[in-house]
């Protein structure tokens, strides 16, 4: 019975979540910009097809659309956190089998068809056709490829979708397991990457597309049911209830950081993330989104800009992304918990800072996995200088601009500018001198005093602001 | 050094403090003493949390000065809360610590040696030992308050600065609580507290002030007003009565 009431009023809340988040106006833009976009997209077709490989920008736009679905997929599981302290926990749907009569279940499943249909609508159908608009004036372009398109990109987007679901459920049973499923992706990657099976032969909702038959197409589906009955049929009832208990693990984890300033501060940041929905793995999911972003944009790159070294463009834009990582370690307290004891703001960013570093190992260790990959494995020195200069240098603008609450940087407009403006000039100049030779792009490492400097600045700049309550 | 010395735990001379255009505190002189179980009255938007704000150097005031234990708590806040216990108004313990961790975390950041003690001493006191080991962002409202008030007295300060302690708590604990604040003060201590309960400040406090729109109307004790045979909640009514618009 609660089938389709609870899709229709699910459906609504994903609605009235964005058009909240976005304003009205922006919200309706975005499908608008999308269109545009895929139009003018289509329109440089052919100056793709003259310096690319065939076949390379089709499976481009059909990577983007798979990473696309497993963030959307990976929003609607772990960013309920974040929607639940702006819309308040017991808004949302996804938690009523906690009030209502409804299964969790029901609950899963009903909530993979909504963002399934819902982004389909919204960013899947304005793609499409912004791609009819520009078939009308780019002979490349058939207009027959319109509907294969439809078909084909809404498989990406639904595979990525059900994967994320897939991957998280995994996770919730056992992180083990993910480990053991993302290592085998990874390694299964690396034989196709040294193997010569055209990427049509293994992705199947772009073999749909060089090549429209049902096979294929029946295959994607199976896959998608599967990925996503998986994680109907074993959703992990057992979510943190309030009666669940803990050991007292935080004298034990500071012993364990007791080389850092504040070990109890930075103890207390890995008890949040971890306690936190998601654990510790959202911290790795957030980050494979954009790494599969940069990833894709450096493949496109490589054919317009035949010098630029790949490996040092991903270490230096890897460092940007990992600046992120601060607003994961700010989003679980507000200062206001701590005035009241004898701490100043700056003794907490400097806490959150350290808790920061020992994050940048997860970054480090893909380098030193990634830089190989792309060639030459000495490039590591200059990869890792410019990683480490970028990281601390971000983090640093990130801190002296917003001190504990750096996500006031999506609403404010002004301080995202700012923060453009101190870091993309940095940005261009290691990626043009990195292209006489890649070595230059060790420069990077005397950003690192730069970015100590500003986190002492930003320190004390927001101590001696007054604590406005949030 | 001598100089510092004081007969006062706490001076405020000319305390004035001003957000934009609300003048939350105007400007006002009040001293107290070693030993005091001080009571803040006033109503609504009077300026109470304001005043403990200032007194414990997490807002900076417009004008005035103020000193807790000798030290200005606006030139070096972190020294002043250093050796005073404090009770926020809002009573926000980190969400995914447990009861326990949370004192713990208190404890190490106030140098408290005998923590595990204090620990067990306090959830045994208030009787809530079912919030050891849960998250804080899961326990009701009034035994997160219990967590505050322990919280604030886990280093034993000589000074307390506590704002609406008893709001959510059960009778019992009012007892208990209103019990040990006395035995407190009485062990030598000073205690300055904000309160909507009258009844309260009659009962436990040494001395009141009656605070409206950030002046000081009144400043005594119960025990004068008992002599010019006058409740304090008549006293509060007629003399805040007399200062509305
Ligand atoms: N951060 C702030 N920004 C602007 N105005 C403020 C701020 N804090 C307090 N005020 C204003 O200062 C005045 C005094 O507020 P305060 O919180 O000190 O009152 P209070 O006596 O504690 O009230 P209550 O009994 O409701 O707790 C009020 O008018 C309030 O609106
Ligand atoms: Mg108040």
């Amino acid at each position: 019975m609660a089938f389709g009431a609870l899709f229709t009023a699910m459906l609504k809340e994903e609605w009235r979540m964005h058009s909240t988040m976005f304003g009205d106006r922006g919200f309706f833009l975005f499908p608008v910009v999308l269109t545009v976009f895929a139009a003018l997209a289509s329109l440089a077709v052919p100056v793709f097809l003259a310096v690319m490989p065939p076949g390379s920008v089709s499976a481009a736009a059909h990577i983007f659309y798979l990473i696309a679905g497993v963030s959307v997929g990976s929003f609607g599981l772990l960013g309920r956190e974040v929607m639940n302290r702006r819309f308040g926990q017991a808004s949302l749907l996804a938690y009523s089998s906690r009030s209502l009569p409804i299964s969790e279940r029901t609950i899963i499943g009903v909530f993979i068809l909504k963002d399934c249909l819902y982004y389909f609508v919204f960013w899947v159908v304005p793609a499409v056709v912004g791609v009819v608009i520009g078939s009308l004036f780019v002979a490349e372009i058939p207009f027959s490829a319109a509907p294969i398109l439809l078909v084909s990109l809404g498989l990406s987007f639904f595979l990525g979708i059900a994967g994320a679901f897939f991957l998280s459920t995994v996770y919730a049973w056992s992180p083990r397991a993910l480990a053991a499923i993302l290592g085998f992706l990874v390694i299964a990657g690396a034989l196709f990457a040294v193997s010569d099976i055209p990427l049509t032969g293994a992705f199947l909702p772009l073999a749909f597309y060089a090549a429209p038959a049902l096979l294929p197409a029946v295959l994607s589906l199976l896959l998608i049911f599967l990925l996503a009955g998986f994680s109907i049929v074993f959703v992990n009832i057992d979510f943190p209830e309030s009666s669940r208990r803990y050991a007292a693990h935080l004298p034990a984890l500071a012993r364990t950081f007791a080389m850092t300033s504040a070990p109890y501060f930075v103890a207390k940041d890995f008890i949040d993330l971890r306690r936190s929905d998601g654990g510790m793995g959202k911290i790795v999911f957030s980050f494979l989104f954009p790494v599969g972003i940069i990833w894709l944009l450096l493949t496109i790159l490589q054919y317009f800009i035949p010098g630029l070294p790949p490996g040092i463009i991903f270490a230096i834009l890897l460092g940007i992304f990992t600046s992120t990582f601060y607003n994961w370690l700010t989003e679980y307290d507000l200062f206001t918990s701590y005035a009241f004891l004898p701490v100043t703001v700056a003794q907490v960013i400097r806490a959150k800072i350290e808790s920061y570093l020992i994050l940048n190992l997860i970054p480090v260790l893909f380098l030193l996995v990634a830089i190989p990959f792309f060639g030459d494995a000495l490039l590591l020195i200059p990869a890792l200088a410019a990683f480490a200069g970028l990281s601390l240098y971000a983090v640093g603008v990130t801190v002296y601009l917003c001190g504990l609450t750096p996500n006031v940087m999506l609403y404010d407009a002004r301080t995202f500018l700012l923060y453009l403006a101190a870091i993309a000039p940095f940005v261009l100049v290691l990626i043009f001198l990195s292209i006489p030779s890649p070595w230059y792009a060790a420069a990077g490492i005397l950003l690192v005093p730069a970015g100590l400097v500003l986190i002492q600045k930003g320190g004390d700049r927001h101590t001696s602001f007054d604590e406005r309550s949030f | 050094m001598d100089a510092n010395i004081s007969e006062y735990v706490i001076e405020a001379r000319n305390l004035r403090k001003e957000y934009g255009e609300v003048i939350a505190v105007a400007g006002i002189d009040f001293t107290i003493r070693k030993g005091e179980l001080y009571g803040l009255l006033g109503p609504n938007g009077s300026g109470k949390t304001t005043i403990i704000r200032l007194l414990t150097g997490q807002v900076q005031p417009t004008a005035g000065s103020v000193r807790v234990m000798g030290i200005d708590a606006a030139a070096d806040p972190v020294e002043a809360r250093t050796g005073i216990g404090i009770i926020p108004e809002q009573e926000t313990p980190p969400s995914f610590l447990t009861g326990e961790e949370y004192l713990r975390f208190v404890g190490d950041i106030r140098h408290v040696e005998d923590i595990e003690a204090q620990c067990d001493w306090w959830f045994s006191y208030l009787d809530f030992d079912d919030a050891r080991t849960r998250l804080c962002k899961d326990l009701s409202r009034g035994t997160r308050q219990k967590l505050m008030f322990a919280q604030a007295f886990l280093h034993r300060p000589p000074l307390a600065l506590i704002d609406e302690p008893l709001i959510n708590l059960d009778p019992v604990m009012q007892r208990k609580v209103k019990d040990f604040l006395m035995d407190y003060v009485t062990a030598g201590n000073t205690i300055f507290l904000s309160t909507h309960i009258l009844a309260i400040a009659e009962e436990i406090c040494t001395g009141i002030a009656i605070l409206n729109r950030g002046e000081l109307l009144f400043t005594g004790s119960p025990a004068e007003l008992r002599e010019r045979h006058e409740d304090l909640e008549g006293f509060f009514l007629n003399l805040i009565g007399g200062h509305g618009e």
